[in-house]
């Protein structure tokens, strides 16, 4: 496998940081939670210049990398706005949702007046048949409720890639996260000493620069299975990403809540922000314990092909017997 | 639940409260309740509960009490949870400064108690300042002497109820910076002095339960000082006993009706017997270990650094109880929009911050080492 990034797609993503950056950064998410209706029109001004959605992430490895990076940029300014979705479009459609199959009927961004295509974590086709407004409630200020026909027959296109690019974002919120608190826990004294000079602080750091370094090589994997195994396969490897990236946002966003102190529960520190809108992409279209099904299920009709090609034969073994 | 308390009192609580509990329903302090429903219920209920002769148990007859010890109090609030109350939200502040100021202050005591026992007044605490948390002493607000009294300015964060608390007990600083906590002293001062501004902050839950106080040239009176001058350390180690002790036992009550709660709203889900057992063990360890600890504050018996190990167990149970019931009530705790749903969001995010208030989890942890089991100090230099 490859798991280093093309120079092209750094760039792009610097660009796409910066442009973020020049509009207020992280500040876009306090404003677009006033003003929700305004993300369309903001997001198009600031990418649409750069020209990211003539991106094909299906042609090549290199564009593939680039709409990763891009989702990682906005991801480390909580951007929100469906980029990953855009991104990941099928053909002759303008962005692609991921919509539950348990619980109540949301999605995040489902809001925005999109041409939607739409699928199942499992890789089904849906059809939306109804998007209704903002839930806005504080963990939810950009999920919309949806209906949906889910055709469990029909298999859709870029599901894994959607999955995968919305790992890339969560991705970028998660290394932010982490950035922000080694920032904190430096500046913060108490006991007469930087906090970020206990033990006990740079152990939990330490927990958190593991978990984000490991899901940031498997999201790198992840961009190579897309581009070199079928479908099938691919979509394991995605919902294992999607499966990682919930497990390190615990760990991240638990020890910067921690680490933050008191100041981590004032909705003015960027931390409180990440911890809220990060819950969509989280809980949404299916939250950790069904993920970790779903990929149990996936692994069993797909097989599965790993960086260990050991264990992926006692996978395949065992799914013959299953 | 497991084994109660060794209860002294008369009534008995549980059966007078479940008695009168539809009668009283529109002053039950429900959870789901607005913060600020909340505390004007809680007034009506404290005041109803003395009134009947059942709040007011576990304080001395002096200070307005009905006598008894804090294991009075303690059944209390336990039957209160059980019988379906909320929590009264004078009773966090009414333990811990209440404590404080019948032990340093009896003359005060006479004075405050009463009005909180009879549902008209809420007290805070002024502890914590921008830069000092965990690290209580090293605080900065100053409380200088005059001819008649004292002159406090500084500012003071995360104050419980600041908004709605008629005084609060300051910590400020009497004497050299340089001297710690050796020169803090402990004022009792009226929040309607002129000079005080109280600005609640905007919380993750978007409840406004804490402030930020802050105190421009405010006179208190030279009998408002709770304890000695530069005296104010001891009397804040005498009080968390309380905060991290009785403080404690509220919670384990409110949680044992949280999951009790869950059990009957998602005891079915997949995932419901792992998930929730999880969590009943860190509660039923909290519940002895908290009960024994009132027990021993009713027994008049000195707590020491052990009471960091309640402190710990709480901010686990905190952790495991909230996250049971965001993981078998997802979808409420998401996007529910009904009471309920702002209730199970509000309390998650309010129990990641039982690992950080009242002295963060890394500090207690510290405490237990270093004084528990008399361990080496941490290196200092850094």
């Amino acid at each position: 496998m490859n798991n280093t990034v093309s120079e092209e797609a750094t760039e792009l993503g610097q660009a796409v940081g910066e442009a973020i950056d020049a509009a207020g950064g992280v500040d876009l998410a306090r404003e677009f939670e006033r003003d929700p209706a305004a993300r369309g029109d903001v997001v198009e001004g600031l990418l649409g210049p750069l020209g990211i959605w003539e991106i094909a992430p299906r042609e090549d490895q290199v564009q593939l990398e680039a709409a990763a990076e891009a989702c990682r940029a906005a991801g480390g300014r909580l951007l929100m706005y469906p980029i990953a979705e855009r991104l990941a479009r099928p053909d002759g459609k303008d962005a692609i949702l991921l919509v539950p199959t348990t619980g109540r009927r949301v999605a995040v961004h489902a809001d925005l007046d999109l041409n939607w295509a739409a699928a199942t974590l499992r890789g089904d086709a849906a059809r939306l048949t109804r998007r209704g407004p903002l839930i806005g409630e504080k963990l939810a200020k950009f999920v919309a409720e949806i209906d949906t026909e889910i055709d469990e027959d029909l298999p859709q296109e870029n599901v894994e890639l959607v999955i995968t690019l919305q790992s890339w974002w969560l991705l970028g919120v998660l290394e932010r996260a982490l950035a922000d608190t080694v920032l904190y826990t430096n500046e913060r004294q108490q006991f007469g000493r930087r906090i970020i000079t206990f033990q006990g602080t740079q152990f939990r750091l330490s927990d958190v620069v593991v978990a984000v370094q490991g899901l940031s090589e498997l999201a790198k994997y992840t961009l190579w299975s897309i581009a070199h195994h079928g479908r099938s396969t691919a979509l394991v490897d995605a919902v294992a990403l999607r499966v990682s990236a919930l497990q390190a946002a615990d760990t991240v966003l638990r020890a910067g809540h921690q680490l933050h102190g008191a100041m981590g529960f004032a909705d003015e520190t960027n931390i409180s922000q990440y911890s809220r809108h990060s819950q969509g992409y989280r809980r949404l279209p299916e939250g950790e314990t069904r993920s970790e099904l779903i990929l149990a299920e996936l692994i069993s009709r797909n097989g599965w092909t790993s960086l260990f090609p050991i264990a992926a034969g006692a996978a395949r073994r065992d799914a013959v017997r299953v | 639940m497991t084994e109660g308390l060794d209860v002294k009192t008369r009534p008995d609580f549980l059966a007078w409260l479940t008695e009168h509990a539809a009668e009283l329903a529109d002053i039950n302090p429900r959870p789901d309740d607005e913060l600020e429903t909340r505390v004007d219920k809680s007034f009506a209920l404290l005041g109803r509960l003395n009134a009947e002769g059942l709040a007011g148990w576990g304080w001395a007859e002096e200070f307005g009490g009905f006598g008894g010890d804090a294991t009075d109090r303690a059944a209390l609030y336990d039957a209160l949870t059980e019988a379906g109350f909320g929590m009264p939200e004078q009773v966090g502040a009414l333990e811990v400064l209440g404590s404080a100021l019948t032990a340093f202050a009896p003359e005060l005591a006479r004075r405050m108690l009463p009005a909180v026992l009879e549902g008209r007044e809420l007290w805070c605490q002024g502890f914590s300042e921008p830069e000092a948390g965990s690290d209580l002493a090293s605080l900065r607000t100053t409380a200088k002497q005059t001819a008649d009294g004292w002159i406090i300015d500084g500012q003071k964060v995360w104050t419980s109820l600041g908004h709605r608390s008629r005084w609060c007990g300051v910590l400020a600083r009497t004497g050299d910076p340089g001297g710690r906590h050796r020169t803090l002293t402990l004022f009792w001062v009226d929040l309607e002095s002129p000079g005080v501004t109280v600005r609640p902050l905007q919380t993750t839950t978007g409840e406004a339960e804490f402030s930020e106080v802050f105190f421009d040239g405010v006179v208190v009176p030279a009998d408002h000082v709770i304890g000695e001058v530069d005296g104010g350390w001891k009397v804040a180690m005498h009080l968390l006993q309380y905060e991290r002790g009785m403080w404690a036992w509220q919670r384990q009550a409110i949680m044992h009706a949280a999951l009790d709660d869950l059990v009957a709203t998602a005891g079915g889900h997949p995932t419901a017997g792992d998930t929730i057992g999880a969590a009943y063990v860190a509660l039923a360890a909290l519940r002895v270990r908290s009960r024994q600890t009132v027990a021993r504050l009713a027994a008049g018996e000195r707590l020491g650094p052990e009471v960091s190990i309640d402190k710990t167990l709480l901010s686990t149970a905190e952790h495991a109880v909230n996250d049971a019931i965001r993981a078998l009530r997802v979808n409420d705790f998401l996007f529910g929009d009904d009471a309920d749903s702002k209730r199970i969001r509000g309390e998650w995010y309010y129990s990641r911050a039982a690992s950080v208030y009242g002295g963060a989890v890394e500090v207690q942890k510290n405490i237990i080492a270093e004084h528990v089991l008399g361990l080496p100090r941490e290196d200092r230099r850094g």
